[in-house]
Order: C-alpha cells, then sequence, then structure tokens
C-alpha cells in the first residue's frame, strides 16, 4: 500500500521562518503549512503524479537554502540568451536584478518578492492558498514557503526591445522560487527561465509561475534547466491567456536528476491560444516529466502541443497531457504530438494524451508514438560511410533538435542544439557534423 | 596509411560466388553468381519479386538479412564481414531505389561526412567546408540542382525524382568503385533520366564499375552497358550483351523462365 509522503520533520520545523515576512505572510504560510502538514505530498495514486514518484523527495533537506549557501559565481546571461537581455538572478538571497533602471526603462516593472513579504499581504504578490486536492498540493508546499521570487508586470501596450532572462541559483538544500507575471492588453514579451545548480550536493527546486495575459498580449516563454544530476526540479506553472492573446511555451528538461513539469493553461478569452513545445531528455537513471492541463474556455481557441522524450539508460519519460473543451468553446482546434524515443531496453517513456471534449464544434486531433531508432534511416546513414554510433547519435539528434526550430533567440537556439550534442555520445564526432 | 592491404589487380572487381541469403525464414538469394570486371556496366534486370534489390542491399551490408552461404568479394578481399560503413569507404556505393528522408539531419553535412570518412580511411586530409562545397556545387550543376539543396534536410520533401539526382550527387561526390544504382529510373520523367544518365556516364571510368539494377530498357537507351543479367528466383539465370536487355523489352521474361526451367 503507499502512503502519503509526509513533509520531514526538518521541514516542519519551518514553521518560524523566513525573518523578513510581515505578519501577514507569516499568518498565510503558517495555514498553509499546518494542511500540508495533514494532507501530506500526492502518492503515485494522486492524478498527475502516476509517473512522476516524489518518493525521490525522501532523505532531502527540504529547509529553504541559506543565503550563505549560495556560490558567489559570476552571472552572465549573455551566453545563453544573447548580448542585452535583461537579467535578474533568483536565489536563497533573494532577486537582483542585474540592472533594475534598464529593466523600467524598457517598460518591465518588477519587483522582489521579499519586498512584498516584508510590507504587504499575500494577496499584493498575487498569492491565493491553493486548494485541497492532490493535484495543487505542491503548490500548497510552496504557498508555506513562499518569500523568493519576483512580481513581474507589463502596462498595456509594453513591449519590451530585449527578453528577460530570469536565472534561478540552486544552493544546497531548497529553492522556493515564485514568479508572478502580468502582461497587460497588447504587451509582448520573451521570457526566458534558467534554472542552474551546483554540480555538487543535492539541491530541491520547487518553483511556481503565476502567468496572466491579458487580451493581445503575447508571450514567448522559454525554460530550461543547466542542472546537476542531484537536482530535482519541480514547476507547477499556471497560464492565463485572454482574448486574441498567444501564449508559447519552449520547455527544455535536459538536465535535472529528476524534473516535472505540470503546465495549466486556461485559455479564457476568445481567439486566445497556446502553443507548447518540449523535449525531455533523460539517461542514466534520471527522469523527466511532463503533465499538461490545457483548457479551452472561449470560443475560437486554439492549442497545439508537441512533446519529444527521449530516454537512454535506466532513464524515466513522461507526457501525461490533457485537453479540456468547455461547453461554450465553440470553434476551439486542439493538437498533440507526443514522440517518444527509446535508447535502452531497460529505458521506460509513458505517454498519455487525452481529449475531454464537452462541445461538437471542436477540430481535435493527438498522436503519440514510442520506438526505437528507425532502421531504414540508420542503414541510409551507414551506407554513406557514416559509423554506427554516429549515426545513432545523428539521428537522436535530429530527434530532439526537432523541437528547438521554433525557439524565439537564435543565440538560445543555438546553445540548445549544443546541449543537446552534448548529451550524446560521441558528441565530438556530432559536433564536426552539425557544425 | 591505408586501412587495409591493396588487393591484388589480377581480382575482378566483384565477384559473387553461389550466394545464398534470406531474411527471416524466407530465402530471397538461391545461389547466385556474378563477376563484375573493372571498368565495366552490367545491367540486372528481371521481373518484379526476383531478388534485384534483395542483391543491391546485401552487396550494401543491410544487417536484416542473413548470408546463409557463398562468399562476396571486392577486390579479392571477403565483403561479408564488413559493416556496412567500412563497405562505403572502401569504395562500394548503393543508390537506393526509396532513398529516405532524414528529417533534422542537413542534406550536405551528411555529404560532407560521408566523403570526409572515406577520405580518412583512405589516409587522406579531410576536405574543409570551401573545398567541400566548391567539389559539391560542382556536382550540383551537373546534376542542375539548384543551391537551395544545400539547407535542405537528407530528402525531406523531395520529389521522386529529386531524390533520385540527389543520389546521384551523392554518388559523384564519393566517386565510387562500384555503384549499384537500384531501380534509379523508376519514377523519372525523361528529362530527369536524361539527367540523371548523364551523370551516371560522367563517372564512366576504366577503373570503375556500374550495375544498373532495372525494370525497364529505357536507362539503358541513355547508359550503354557491358553485359545485361537476368535475374528470377534468387538466381541469375541469363546473361548477355545489350541485345539481351532489347530483346526482353521486346519478348517480356517468360521465355527467359522458360528457358531457365528447361
Amino acid at each position: 500500500m503507499t502512503t502519503a509522503l509526509r513533509p520531514s520533520a526538518a521541514l516542519l520545523a519551518l514553521g518560524e521562518a523566513p525573518a523578513a515576512a510581515g505578519p501577514g505572510w507569516q499568518a498565510f504560510r503558517q495555514a498553509a503549512l499546518a494542511r500540508l502538514t495533514t494532507l501530506g505530498l500526492p502518492t503515485p495514486r494522486d492524478d498527475g503524479f502516476k509517473y512522476a514518484n516524489l518518493r525521490v523527495l525522501e532523505r532531502r533537506d527540504l529547509r529553504p537554502a541559506a543565503a550563505a549557501a549560495v556560490p558567489a559565481a559570476p552571472v552572465d546571461s549573455s551566453s545563453s540568451v544573447g548580448p542585452g537581455a535583461h537579467t535578474v538572478v533568483i536565489g536563497p538571497a533573494g532577486a537582483v536584478a542585474a540592472d533594475a533602471a534598464a529593466l523600467a526603462r524598457d517598460g518591465i516593472e518588477l519587483v522582489p518578492l521579499a519586498t512584498l513579504a516584508a510590507t504587504g499581504a499575500p494577496e499584493s504578490a498575487g498569492l491565493v492558498m491553493p486548494g485541497d486536492s492532490p493535484d495543487e498540493r505542491l503548490c500548497l508546499w510552496a504557498a508555506a514557503m513562499a518569500g523568493t521570487g519576483v512580481v513581474v508586470r507589463l502596462a498595456d501596450g509594453a513591449r519590451p526591445r530585449q527578453p528577460l532572462h530570469l536565472i534561478y541559483l540552486s544552493g544546497k538544500g531548497a529553492q522556493y522560487p515564485r514568479l508572478s507575471l502580468t502582461l497587460g492588453v497588447g504587451a509582448r514579451l520573451t521570457l526566458v527561465e534558467e534554472h542552474r545548480a551546483p554540480a555538487d550536493g543535492k539541491a530541491t527546486t520547487l518553483a511556481v509561475s503565476n502567468l496572466i495575459l491579458a487580451a493581445d498580449a503575447h508571450l514567448s516563454h522559454v525554460r530550461l534547466d543547466d542542472a546537476a544530476p542531484d537536482l530535482v526540479l519541480l514547476d507547477e506553472s499556471r497560464v492565463e491567456v485572454g482574448p486574441r492573446a498567444t501564449y508559447e511555451q519552449h520547455s527544455y528538461g535536459l538536465r535535472a536528476g529528476f524534473s516535472r513539469l505540470d503546465l495549466r493553461v486556461a485559455l479564457t478569452g476568445a481567439g486566445a491560444a497556446a502553443e507548447l513545445t518540449g523535449l525531455l531528455m533523460a539517461d542514466a537513471g534520471r527522469a523527466a516529466h511532463v503533465r499538461t492541463i490545457v483548457h479551452h474556455e472561449a470560443p475560437d481557441t486554439r492549442s497545439s502541443q508537441t512533446y519529444r522524450a527521449i530516454a537512454g539508460g535506466g532513464a524515466r519519460a513522461s507526457y501525461d497531457g490533457k485537453v479540456i473543451v468547455a461547453a461554450g468553446a465553440r470553434g476551439a482546434a486542439s493538437r498533440q504530438s507526443s514522440r517518444n524515443l527509446l535508447l535502452a531496453t531497460d529505458a521506460e517513456i509513458d505517454t498519455r494524451p487525452q481529449l475531454e471534449i464537452h462541445t461538437d464544434d471542436v477540430t481535435a486531433s493527438h498522436g503519440a508514438t514510442t520506438g526505437t531508432l528507425d532502421t531504414d534511416m540508420l542503414f541510409y546513414l551507414r551506407s554513406r560511410g557514416i559509423d554506427e554510433a554516429t549515426a545513432r547519435g545523428l539521428l537522436t539528434y535530429a530527434f530532439a533538435a526537432d523541437v528547438i526550430r521554433g525557439v524565439p533567440l537564435v543565440p538560445l537556439r543555438t546553445l540548445l542544439g549544443a546541449r543537446i550534442v552534448g548529451l550524446l555520445p560521441d558528441a565530438t564526432l556530432l559536433r564536426d557534423f552539425i557544425a | 596509411m591505408t586501412s587495409h592491404a591493396e588487393a591484388p589487380s589480377t581480382a575482378p572487381l566483384l565477384e559473387i560466388r553461389d550466394l545464398h541469403a534470406r531474411i527471416k525464414d524466407r530465402a530471397v538469394l538461391k545461389g547466385l553468381n556474378l563477376t563484375i570486371g573493372r571498368g565495366e556496366v552490367h545491367a540486372i534486370m528481371g521481373p518484379n519479386g526476383s531478388g534485384k534489390s534483395t542483391l543491391s542491399q546485401i552487396i550494401a551490408g543491410r544487417p536484416e538479412y542473413e548470408v546463409t552461404r557463398g562468399t562476396v568479394r571486392f577486390e579479392g578481399e571477403d565483403l561479408l564481414p564488413l559493416a556496412p560503413e567500412e563497405r562505403a569507404r572502401r569504395g562500394f556505393f548503393l543508390g537506393f531505389q526509396y532513398p529516405v528522408e532524414i528529417p533534422g539531419v542537413n542534406n550536405v553535412y551528411l555529404l560532407k561526412a560521408a566523403l570526409n570518412a572515406k577520405r580518412k580511411s583512405h589516409g587522406l586530409a579531410e576536405l574543409d567546408a570551401f573545398d567541400f562545397l566548391t567539389l559539391v556545387k560542382d556536382k550540383m550543376r551537373v546534376m542542375r540542382m539548384d543551391e537551395s539543396f544545400l539547407s535542405r534536410a537528407v530528402n525531406e520533401g523531395f520529389s521522386g525524382g529529386e531524390k533520385k539526382r540527389n543520389e546521384i550527387l551523392q554518388m559523384l561526390t564519393l566517386e565510387p568503385t562500384l555503384a549499384v544504382l537500384d531501380e534509379t529510373d523508376s519514377g523519372l520523367d525523361i528529362d530527369a533520366l536524361k539527367i540523371v544518365a548523364d551523370g551516371v556516364n560522367t563517372l564512366r571510368a576504366p577503373d570503375r564499375s556500374i550495375v544498373l539494377v532495372t525494370h525497364y530498357q529505357r536507362l539503358l537507351e541513355h547508359i550503354t552497358p557491358d553485359f545485361v543479367h537476368v535475374l528470377a528466383n534468387g538466381r541469375i539465370i541469363k546473361s548477355g550483351d545489350r541485345t539481351l536487355a532489347l530483346e526482353l523489352e521486346r519478348r517480356g521474361y517468360d521465355w527467359v523462365l522458360e528457358e531457365a526451367a528447361a
């Protein structure tokens, strides 16, 4: 029998922290913690946790990492996002913008969560108490720990010229960063969220994002991890897309030891659209999981999901994607594609695209395939003198590279391509080939 | 440094003796004999399902086929233990009947890697990007392919004719010692057939042999073979000169099959 995993005593000892929060925040957090203690963490029996087993959290130090533990490593965003991006580093020590004045000039209003926690009510940072369902349990946990992160607002019509690059740094222990982002009417932003972890030490990150797009807004959102094998990365994202607004997410789970993205997108306004793509690469016993719920709540809403997973020896990956089309969402269109590649006999990939439709007037398609490398392609490459290992690596790369074509920033696309190659055997050979 | 010993010059380029092969439990070659000398052009014809494509794939080293008896010697050396990539590097080329589309792998990167793999195994320096591009653009002109082919993925979205021209482009770039072109003429209109044939003809040389596997005579109007063979039921049942192809065109295959059965 599976029993609910209880947060450890160490975590509970946290009830008092963090010092800087005002009384309203302290009460909010205490209430969340009390409910979390009663309810426990979800088990594989709970919807959304069938594949991503949270037992991985056992024997981990889940106390918020001390500020002192943060490595004073220089942070350089230009390598991944290109020169000129607005960089904000979010770590246990708080959120620090590289150039706050430049942010403001470009129309991005950014407030560290710690500032709000010290002076305002939780609502001022968009915090609401999550419900009791297991589905919301990680959000409840994050609410109990709320204190670091940023609140970002773009006014109506704001169109920053440069992308916003949020770098989440992990120390030892756990991080609970939050992002609350609101785009005003017609605002446009490119957002890159990057998780970095030290190569040594067990780090745990539970990140929560609440993204709200008003009418005609556009958000191009890239998430990636450049993380150590010992990182556990849990990400709860909630997105609300208003009339004619478009949300694009490109998600790359490439290096964490265990990652789980739970992405819920509500298309609340007529003509709203979401385009979700993701690549999961796991090997050497790592695990990468994606769960999505896209809710078409308004007429003429569109969504597409393209997920690719590659699993090597002893690795696990999963795509658990659901599209719900409400009765009022006439003319909705949705597409789900999940293609998966198994590179070893002991690898496992689970894929479960689901559709729940409450109206007749809808166009929906979904497809899922899981297989090994195509033998015709393999033979074709070998017949041209390419050795078998390189041919396999090349086809694996090609499979993965398929989803990076849509990445909005060229330097980032290049970086991702190089990172994917770096994860493959015979990386040196492949680099010659592709560059 | 070369990775293999020089073959005796007296050996035929390719010598197949009593070749038996199967895929899963089905016998596909049943005692096939064929000898190809240097500089020769051979045509292998035969009815559908006779084993023509199978023979091409087995010479290329397709792992799904199992050779159960017989020998294949290339420049005097046993070909069968060699991996497909090793056969390619030694100078064998297969033009595929159905060239496979490989999304995400650039057509020209593949060609460059293929050429450099071959050069490396022959102890030659790899070509740099500039020299390679100069070479490949030259060959593309022969095949009348425009430069957009440089940036496309391998065969992705190519028409049937473009795929076949791409095969010949690869052959021209790799300059094999022995090329087997499997139904390269199928699906080509008359203009494309002419371009493909011209491409093949530019490669004819005293030290290079070409095997045309084809169902029809029409390719042979543009590339004149020195020998014509009929393959049926997993064996070569008749060989002759180019007049045999004309006779097959006129009379069909039945008379050869009957003759062989008699």
